[in-house]
C-alpha cells in the first residue's frame, strides 16, 4: 500500500499520490498506472468541458428545492418560494 | 399441496411454454381467458432458466418459491372470479440492484452481499406486482453499475444470447441476455450512461430510458444519482409500452422523481401520423462500423426521416458526464473504497479512486455545462419530435475484448461503447433502444430519442418501425 515507492505519472501522478493520502483512500504499487492513467484521462475530459465559456450567472442542471414543512409548523411552514 | 397434485403442477404445459416465447400481452390475454394458468406458465419459466441460463449466466437468485406463489396467487384470483391486471401471470426479472424482498441488494458486487436482506421490494418491483407480473428472481450486472460489457468478476458474465462468446452488453447485462434469450418476457434494469440501451443493443431487444425523473428509484441500488434512470426491457413494442405503463406513478420515497403525469402510452402506440423524425448527425455519424449506420439509415427511411441535424458540443456533454459519474460514484463508495479495497473488481476499483480526487470545482462545470447542453436539445426539439441515433458503435465485442478499431484507431472497449448512449442520458433524455437487425449473426440497435416527458413519441416511433418489419427482436440463439 506504499504509493511513495512507486512515484511516475508526472503531475498527475504526484496530484494523485498527495490526494489520496489527504483523503485516506489505499492503493497498491500495482494498480497505481492504472489509476494515474483514467486520472489524466478525467482531466482531459474536465479540460475540454472547463474551456467552454459559461457565463458567471450559469445555473447548474440540478437546483435545489426546498420541501414543505409538515402541516402545523408554522416557523418554518413557509420556505417554499 | 399433496404430491401429486405438485407433480402435476410441475408437469410442462407446451401451451404455456409457447406462450412463454411470445409476447407477455398475449400471455396476459391467456391467463385472464383461463387458457393456460399462471401456474403452469411460471413452470415453464422455471424450466427454460434452468435449461439455458447455465449458458447465458443471467440470472444470479431465482425466486421459484415466491414466484410460485405469487402465480398461485394469480391462479386464485381468477377462480374467484375477480379481475386480473395488464400483466396477469408474466414472468419477470430485475436486474440485483433493486431490492427484492428476502435477498441482499448486491448491485453486482462481492461487498454488497454482505448487506441484510432487502425487507420490502423496490418500488418498480411492488408496480410490476400490482399489474400481475410474477417476479423470477435478480439479474447479473456489471459491478454497480460501472460497466458496458455485461462482464463480473464475481458471478461471472452475462453472455450474449446470439452467441455466448460474445457479450451481452452492461451493466444490466442480465437483464438484456434474459429477454434476449426468452427466459423471462419482461425486465427491469438501469441506466446511468447507457446500460439499458448498450444490452438492448448487444442482445437484440427493445429498452426504455425514461425521462430523468419519471420512474420511481426508491429501493434500487444507486451509482450517480445526478444521471441514473431505472426502465424496462422487452421483446416488442407493445410489451414494453404496458410495461412502462405499469411503472409510471407518484412516490415519496424517491427525492429526484417529477412532480409530472404520465399518460398511458399503450392506447396511441399506433397514432403517430405526423411525427417529426431527423437523424443525428456530427458526433453521432463518426467512430461507428457500418452496421450501426446501415441500422440508423434503415430506421430513417422507415420514418421518413431525411434531414440530419445536429447537437452542438456532444463531446463537452459526454466528457461531462463522464467525469460527473466519476466524482459521483466515488462519493457514493468513499467507505468501501477504504474499508474494503480488495474487494472491489480492480477494473471499478481504479475509476473511483481516480473519481474520488476530481476537484470539486470541475465537477461543478460539468453540471453548469449540462443545463447549457440541456437547453440546446431543447430548441431541436422545437422542431423535432424524434431524433435517430445509433445505440452502440458495435454490436457485441467478443467476451473478454479490451480493444476495438472505431474510425481506424484503436480504442478501449469498455469505455467507448457508450459514446453514442452518455451524452444523451446526460440530460435525462426520454429514448428507446430498438433492434435493427441486419442479416449479421449479432444484433444492434438505434436510439429513438424524444424531447423529455415525451416516451410516448419514442414508443411510437419504435412502432412504425416494428410495424414496417425494420425493428424486431431477433430469435435467439440458445
Amino acid at each position: 500500500m506504499d504509493r511513495r515507492q512507486s512515484g511516475g505519472g508526472g503531475e498527475a501522478g504526484a496530484f494523485l499520490d498527495a490526494a489520496l493520502a489527504v483523503m485516506e483512500l489505499p492503493l497498491e504499487p500495482e494498480l497505481r498506472p492504472r489509476v494515474v492513467m483514467h486520472l489524466e484521462t478525467a482531466l482531459a475530459m474536465a479540460r475540454l468541458v472547463s474551456t467552454f465559456p459559461l457565463p458567471d450567472e450559469a445555473e447548474p442542471a440540478p437546483v435545489y428545492q426546498p420541501g414543505d414543512a409538515a402541516p402545523g409548523d408554522v416557523e418554518t411552514g413557509s420556505v417554499r418560494p | 399441496m399433496s404430491a401429486p397434485a405438485e407433480a402435476e403442477a410441475s408437469a410442462l404445459d407446451p401451451l404455456a411454454a409457447e406462450l412463454l416465447a411470445g409476447p407477455a400481452l398475449t400471455l396476459a390475454a391467456a391467463i385472464r381467458a383461463g387458457r393456460v394458468s399462471a401456474r403452469a406458465v411460471t413452470e415453464a419459466a422455471l424450466a427454460r432458466i434452468a435449461a439455458v441460463d447455465p449458458v447465458l449466466h443471467a440470472f444470479t437468485d431465482v425466486t421459484a418459491a415466491r414466484a410460485r406463489a405469487e402465480a398461485d396467487a394469480i391462479d386464485a384470483t381468477r377462480a374467484a372470479g375477480a379481475p386480473l391486471g395488464p400483466l396477469a401471470g408474466v414472468p419477470f426479472a430485475v436486474k440485483n440492484l433493486f431490492d427484492i424482498e428476502g435477498l441482499p441488494t448486491r448491485a453486482g458486487s462481492r461487498i454488497n452481499r454482505d448487506r441484510p436482506p432487502a425487507a420490502r421490494d423496490a418500488a418498480l418491483v411492488e408496480r410490476l406486482g400490482a399489474a400481475g407480473a410474477v417476479c423470477l428472481g435478480a439479474l447479473n450486472m456489471g459491478e454497480y453499475a460501472y460497466d458496458f460489457t455485461g462482464e463480473n468478476v464475481h458471478d461471472d458474465h452475462s453472455r450474449n444470447p446470439h452467441d455466448p462468446a460474445h457479450m451481452a452488453g452492461g451493466s444490466s447485462g442480465g437483464s438484456g441476455a434474459a429477454v434476449g434469450g426468452k427466459l423471462v418476457p419482461l425486465s427491469l434494469g438501469s441506466d446511468t450512461n447507457g446500460s439499458i440501451r448498450v444490452p438492448s443493443s448487444f442482445c437484440g431487444i427493445f429498452g426504455l430510458k425514461p425521462t430523468y425523473g419519471r420512474l420511481s428509484r426508491a429501493r434500487s441500488f444507486p451509482f450517480v444519482a445526478s444521471l441514473d434512470h431505472l426502465g424496462p426491457f422487452a421483446r416488442n413494442v407493445a410489451d414494453l409500452a404496458a410495461t412502462y405503463d405499469a411503472l409510471t406513478g407518484p412516490d415519496p420515497d424517491d427525492p429526484a422523481l417529477a412532480d409530472r403525469p404520465a399518460a398511458p402510452t399503450l392506447p396511441g402506440l399506433e397514432a403517430a401520423r405526423g411525427l417529426r423524425v431527423a437523424v443525428l448527425g456530427g458526433w453521432f455519424a463518426r467512430q461507428g462500423t457500418p452496421q450501426a449506420y446501415d441500422a440508423v439509415a434503415r430506421a430513417a427511411a422507415a420514418l421518413g426521416a431525411s434531414r440530419t441535424v445536429e447537437l452542438p458540443e456532444v463531446e463537452r456533454a459526454r466528457a461531462a458526464a463522464y467525469i460527473i459519474t466519476m466524482a459521483e460514484g466515488a462519493s457514493l463508495h468513499l467507505d468501501r473504497l477504504r474499508a474494503r479495497p480488495g474487494d472491489f473488481d480492480p477494473a471499478v476499483r481504479e475509476r473511483l479512486l481516480a473519481g474520488a480526487v476530481l476537484p470539486g470545482s470541475l465537477i461543478d462545470k460539468a453540471q453548469k455545462f449540462r443545463r447549457w447542453f440541456h437547453d440546446r436539445a431543447l430548441e431541436l426539439f422545437a422542431e423535432w419530435d424524434v431524433l435517430i441515433a445509433p445505440a452502440t458503435p458495435v454490436p457485441a465485442p467478443r467476451g473478454g475484448q479490451t480493444t476495438f478499431v472505431l474510425d481506424g484507431r484503436e480504442m478501449l472497449v469498455r469505455p467507448n461503447i457508450g459514446i453514442y448512449t452518455q451524452p444523451i442520458s446526460f440530460i435525462g433524455l426520454p429514448v428507446v433502444a430498438a433492434p435493427v437487425p441486419g442479416g449479421e449473426r449479432l444484433p444492434i440497435a438505434v436510439q429513438l430519442i424524444a424531447a423529455p416527458w415525451r416516451e410516448d413519441a419514442a414508443l411510437k416511433a419504435a412502432r412504425v418501425l416494428e410495424a414496417a418489419g425494420v425493428a424486431f427482436a431477433p430469435e435467439p440463439a440458445v
